[in-house]
């Protein structure tokens, strides 16, 4: 165990370093400049060449990459080329929005996912199965920018109550958890189904209806303990991807969390915002892909971790 | 089937449409009778709570000291704190700030001299000395500052030594005493007073900025403005409140909230929403709100052209017979019209029409496809020509699509790349982009800003231009020099229809109109050019209160 | 977004290549909404095939007098800001949607088999290699990615493919991984090995036939995401290249006038759903029909 999560720690700090190293690269060879578009549209090349060199963007491309990384290493994430403030108290406080927005939707996602889920395999090729899963599978079908923009103007404006962007009062949560909770709520429902399908028809669930266990017991206990496995899965990724911020509904609904801040600096080329953004994303993907194997481990006792 | 569904949508928007109306129906019926039963307990109340104006608009991303950024984002709210000499007010005519009155000017046109008013205190306590001036030009110069707008102002003796760091001294700011200095330019520069009122020339305390160090515009700003940045969290929102002692008089508002939202049309349904008091309504978003919210919408205009800004190096470009071809199958009018939501006045050459030199006797540039065609036959392109590679941002890209498509039909095929501001900039500052669109604003009512920084020769390789006229260089150097209007003017009415007219180096397209849109009760808003500014602005606390059920 | 469904294990053809697919396509045809799906899907591509005869208008045919002009006989969908006529341009965009599906899945499933093969097949080193790999696309933000590297590309149809079929590759490489584990045990692989059999002609000759029912349901179900990446990017202005109609872009476009014009928005979305929804489907009712587990 203990063998397994240093290998697994070290493999995580490999896949961030290499992460932000492609980034580094990738973010150099695309075209745009920031310090062009900083100047605005009266840029003159020698301008260009100054401001470039205030920001020690003149310096050969390794050089700046080692010094990223040694500064990343005493906790410094640089600062940010546009609005000059350390990267970190940037990420500091964009996750915070962020992380609000995520358990919100996603603990209604879950409960609602979950449940859907189960009711619909119990039921299964009745109606309220077929009705359920038509809608899940719409919700996961629509665009999820789409949904933000209808729901702002037809439910937001409509009745007035609820603020049509950013995150003032919890009653402002209520739209944009609406927009990223059904979709996710949409997806744990069809695959909670499936795999809740499987284990009712296997022999040991059979066994357990034949003697006479009550049904609810049944599904709840057996069943929906067995069927966890692949639920986490999904449940595990989802929260990688809800943590790391969802781009568009959060600019749709104006948050200022770590989507919006991302999709702001990629556009501008704030490459310190962008470096830090990568890292910290690949830090919370890495941390919860760990957490699910082990709980993996922990639910069914016939995978051994090293096996993998 | 078609049909079927085709019918049932139409009824559900019909449904949709009445639910609309009567909500609406009732909301305002509701608002006009609360408005008379409450109004007299309203304004009792009113008087007493602070006055808080919402203001909308995106956020600049950038620190609020004027010397390393650029946009007006930013400097709508730096101007409310710190102040320039000068400025220009809303009908943007120029008016001594800090100054007792305007400098005046020596024979040679090279010295200025200036009298600062007395008594003037920066929101820290200290008081205005020529000393604070000296170090905000000085910070400007200093190459570590990473300033962005010293070309306004490097025509200063000295600065170029500065900026290349042999020199950490002005040499062309004379210090008097703590009320007067002087400043020697180079050469002659008719606009430097003008340049002197915009935001690039905002004045610090020399201390305050010095302790600040980097944390100047991010977190701390100081100045004489009529408002004091309370906070500023760069994310969501910007609070000023108001400077009791401000020199120019009472403050009208106790406060302003300045909230970032970057989409527009998320903005537009805040303010509907009254999550706002007031905010830009840009020309897409127009036809959506020109009908009910008519008499909340002001228009303005600012001091800018809308053109096909085209590189005279490319291949089909650099014939005069193509590029007037372009100008005549485009029908100016019907752009606006349509295009536009009609937000605009159809060019009739590159000058803004508010700026002297425009020469108004011009009509609206013809459209003329059957002569297009005849010049691009002559051109030797009969068969049609395809002009590719250009790069358009976002916000051009209705526009450019319309164009294409009038160029379409004279044989002439447009294809461009919808890119991101960042490529564009830096594809554009290269010189090698065929073609784009933009919309050149000045800063001020003064043609040097329009033709000389976009135009003349050696500035024109950085805008993807590369346009090289020794006539039209020759009548812009002569007018930098002239420091008569009407002289002035006469010159630039004939280089900028050498420009538009003669080479068709730019395809003009229309004057553009802004406007933005206020709830009722905010009062004395107004904007001149492109910055907001809100040293008039008030808030009527009675029409306010009525407002609210 | 990724919802990783339960996939199939690896196939074993206890009847035959031939009984084995006969009895999922029975299964199947038993499946009326995947039947239904496929017929819907079947008509978008003749749409998409014959935009040309089949689109009223021309979709880039602008008539500005027709702004904004609302459902109607001569528009049956109406017209947009430029009065382009939107049921043509609705047509059209079933071709951008339908290409980007289809081919970025083809790349994705290609470098997608590829590498799951030489991770599961080879071990040691290169699956030490592959996996790292899979790991870490699987931790950068997909439409982060996407958009660099349209940024880097350019906006263009074919960047699309390129673009979204080099990043969504990582799950079915997963998948493969773990199908070929499986076999590779199996002892008619390690009778071949022994038998001196080259590394190629296994991995296709006899480890593709079995990993095939596995690509069939990723790429059926990985259509719809890249349809919906699609619609992100050129919702975010990063798509195809103008004039050309995406679903997409429309709404994007349509975003201005949705207060005045709701149909402008709601055809593309409806478009959006519709083929998202039909390939969803289709992709369950493929799973059921050809995962032998549920075949009892």
């Amino acid at each position: 165990m203990k063998k397994y999560l240093i290998k697994r720690v070290l493999l995580a700090i490999g896949i961030i370093f290499a992460l932000s190293c492609v980034t580094f690269v990738i973010l150099n060879v695309i075209p745009g400049d920031p310090v062009a578009l900083m100047l605005g549209d009266n840029a003159d090349a020698a301008t260009v060449k100054a401001v470039r060199a205030n920001l020690g963007m003149d310096k050969p491309l390794p050089q700046q990459y080692l010094s990223w990384v040694l500064n990343l290493l005493t906790g410094d994430l640089g600062i940010s080329f546009f609005q000059k403030k350390p990267v970190l108290t940037l990420l500091t406080t964009a996750f915070q929005y962020t992380v609000r927005l995520a358990t919100i939707s996603y603990l209604v996602a879950v409960v609602l996912g979950i449940g859907i889920g189960i009711f619909a395999a119990v039921n299964r090729g009745k109606i309220a199965d077929h009705a359920l899963m038509a809608l899940a599978i719409t919700g996961i079908s629509a665009p999820s920018f789409w949904v933000a923009i209808l729901l702002q103007i037809y439910v937001g404006l409509q009745f007035k109550v609820f603020p049509v962007s950013g995150l003032a009062g919890p009653i402002s949560y209520i739209l944009p958890c609406i927009a990223l909770g059904t979709r996710y709520a949409a997806g744990i429902a069809r695959i909670t189904r499936t795999s809740m399908l499987e284990i009712l028809n296997q022999d040991f669930i059979r066994t357990a209806e034949a003697k006479g266990l009550s049904p609810l017991r049944t599904v709840f206990i057996h069943a929906l303990r067995n069927a966890m496995l692949p639920i986490l899965t999904v449940i595990g990724t989802n929260i990688g991807e809800l943590l790391t911020g969802s781009m568009l509904t959060e600019t749709v609904f104006n948050i200022p969390g770590i989507g919006k801040l991302l999709i702001d600096s990629i556009t501008k080329r704030d490459l310190p915002i962008v470096q830090g953004c990568v890292i910290y994303i690949a830090v919370v993907c890495v941390t919860i892909y760990l957490v699910v194997d082990i709980l993996y481990a922990v639910i069914d006792p016939h995978i051994r971790l090293e096996g993998n | 089937m078609k049909k079927v569904l085709h019918h049932g949508l139409l009824r559900v928007c019909g449904f949709t449409l009445a639910v609309l109306t009567l909500l609406s129906g009732c909301s305002t019926g509701h608002a006009a009778v609360s408005s008379k039963a409450g109004s007299a307990i309203a304004s009792q109340a009113a008087s007493a709570a602070p006055k808080v104006l919402r203001f909308g608009q995106a956020n600049s991303g950038e620190p609020l000291d004027m010397q390393v950024s650029t946009g007006s984002l930013s400097a709508s709210i730096a101007d409310e704190v710190t102040e320039s000499l000068l400025r220009f007010d809303d009908k943007n005519k120029e008016q001594p700030v800090l100054l007792e009155e305007f400098p005046t000017v020596s024979a040679d046109g090279t010295v200025y001299s200036f009298t600062l008013k007395k008594g003037i205190h920066f929101t820290d306590g200290s008081e205005l000395h020529s000393s604070d001036v000296k170090f905000t030009f000085e910070r400007m110069f200093t190459p570590a500052t990473g300033a962005k707008s010293y070309a306004y102002f490097n025509m200063i003796v000295g600065a170029k030594a500065m900026l290349k760091g042999t020199a950490s001294e002005l040499s062309g700011f004379q210090t008097v005493d703590d009320y007067h200095f002087k400043i020697t330019l180079e050469y002659p520069y008719a606009p430097f007073v003008e340049n002197l009122g915009t935001s690039y020339a905002d004045i610090f305390p020399k201390n305050a900025c010095k302790t600040a160090g980097s944390n100047w515009g991010v977190n701390v700003l100081v100045g004489t403005g009529p408002y004091i940045l309370k906070s500023n969290d760069q994310n969501t929102q910007a609070v000023l409140v108001k400077n009791k002692n401000y020199h120019g008089g009472k403050v009208n508002l106790d406060e302003i909230d300045i909230i970032f939202y970057s989409d527009s049309k998320t903005k537009l349904l805040a303010y509907e929403n009254g999550d706002i008091d007031l905010c830009d309504l840009p020309a897409d978003l127009l036809s959506q709100y020109s009908g009910s919210y008519a008499k909340q919408i002001t228009t303005y205009h600012p001091l800018g052209t809308s053109f096909l800004s085209i590189n005279l190096k490319n291949e089909y470009l650099k014939n005069e017979k193509v590029r007037e071809a372009i100008s005549l199958a485009i029908n100016r009018a019907d752009l606006v019209k349509y295009v536009l939501n009609g937000a605009g006045i159809p060019a009739t050459s590159y000058l803004n029409n508010s700026i002297p030199g425009h020469d108004s006797s011009l009509g609206i540039y013809e459209y003329n496809p059957a002569k297009a065609k005849t010049l691009l036959s002559e051109a030797g392109y009969a068969g049609g020509v395809t002009i590719d590679g250009g790069e358009v941002r976002q916000s051009e890209k209705a526009l450019v699509e319309a164009i294409q498509s009038y160029l379409a039909e004279v044989g002439i095929k447009l294809k461009f790349k919808v890119v991101d501001a960042s490529t564009w900039s830096a594809d554009r500052v290269g010189g090698k982009l065929p073609f784009t669109a933009i919309t050149w604003n000045a800063l001020y009512p003064d043609a040097d800003f329009q033709a000389y920084n976009y135009f003349y020769s050696t500035n024109s390789v950085s805008k993807s231009v590369n346009y090289s006229n020794s006539k039209f260089d020759g009548l812009l150097d002569q007018a930098r020099k002239e420091s008569v209007a009407d002289k002035r003017a006469a010159l630039y009415r004939q280089a900028d229809y050498i420009l538009s007219r003669q080479d068709y180096a730019c395809i003009p397209l229309y004057y553009p109109q802004s406007q933005f849109i206020a709830k009722p009760y905010v009062k004395k808003m107004a904007v001149g050019n492109l910055i907001y500014h809100f040293w008039n602005v008030d808030i009527d606390p009675v029409d306010k209160a009525s407002e609210k059920p | 977004m990724k919802f990783k469904r339960a996939q199939i294990g690896a196939v074993t053809f206890e009847g035959g290549y031939h009984n084995y697919y006969q009895e999922s396509w029975r299964l199947l045809k038993k499946n009326r909404i995947a039947m239904f799906s496929l017929f819907v899907i079947l008509a978008l591509f003749i749409f998409a095939c014959f935009a040309l005869w089949i689109a009223p208008y021309d979709p880039n045919k602008q008539v500005l007098a027709n702004r904004l002009m609302p459902p109607g006989p001569k528009h049956w969908f109406g017209c947009d800001e430029f009065g382009r006529d939107i049921l043509s341009r609705c047509i059209y965009g079933c071709r951008v949607s339908l290409s980007v599906g289809l081919f970025s899945q083809f790349i994705a499933c290609l470098i997608g088999y590829f590498m799951g093969v030489a991770a599961g097949y080879f071990g040691k080193k290169t699956d030490a290699v592959v996996s790292f790999l899979i790991q870490m696309f699987s931790s950068i933000p997909f439409l982060l990615l996407a958009m660099a590297l349209m940024f880097a590309l350019g906006s263009g149809l074919i960047n699309l493919y390129i673009s979204l079929g080099l990043l969504s590759w990582a799950g079915t490489a997963r998948l493969i991984r773990g199908n070929v584990l499986q076999l590779r045990e199996r002892e008619y692989i390690q009778a071949c090995r022994v038998d001196g059999g080259s590394d190629m002609r296994i991995i296709l000759r006899h480890l593709l036939p079995n990993c095939i029912p596995t690509l069939i349901i990723t790429v059926t179900l990985g259509i719809p995401e890249a349809i919906l990446a699609e619609a992100s990017l050129s919702f975010l202005g990063l798509g195809v290249q103008s004039p050309t109609a995406s679903w997409g872009s429309m709404i994007a476009g349509s975003e201005a006038f949705i207060r005045t014009s709701a149909f402008y928005s709601l055809f593309p979305g409806l478009c959006i759903i519709v083929t998202v929804m039909a390939f969803n489907m289709l992709g369950d009712g493929l799973r059921d029909a050809l995962d032998p587990k549920l075949r009892r």
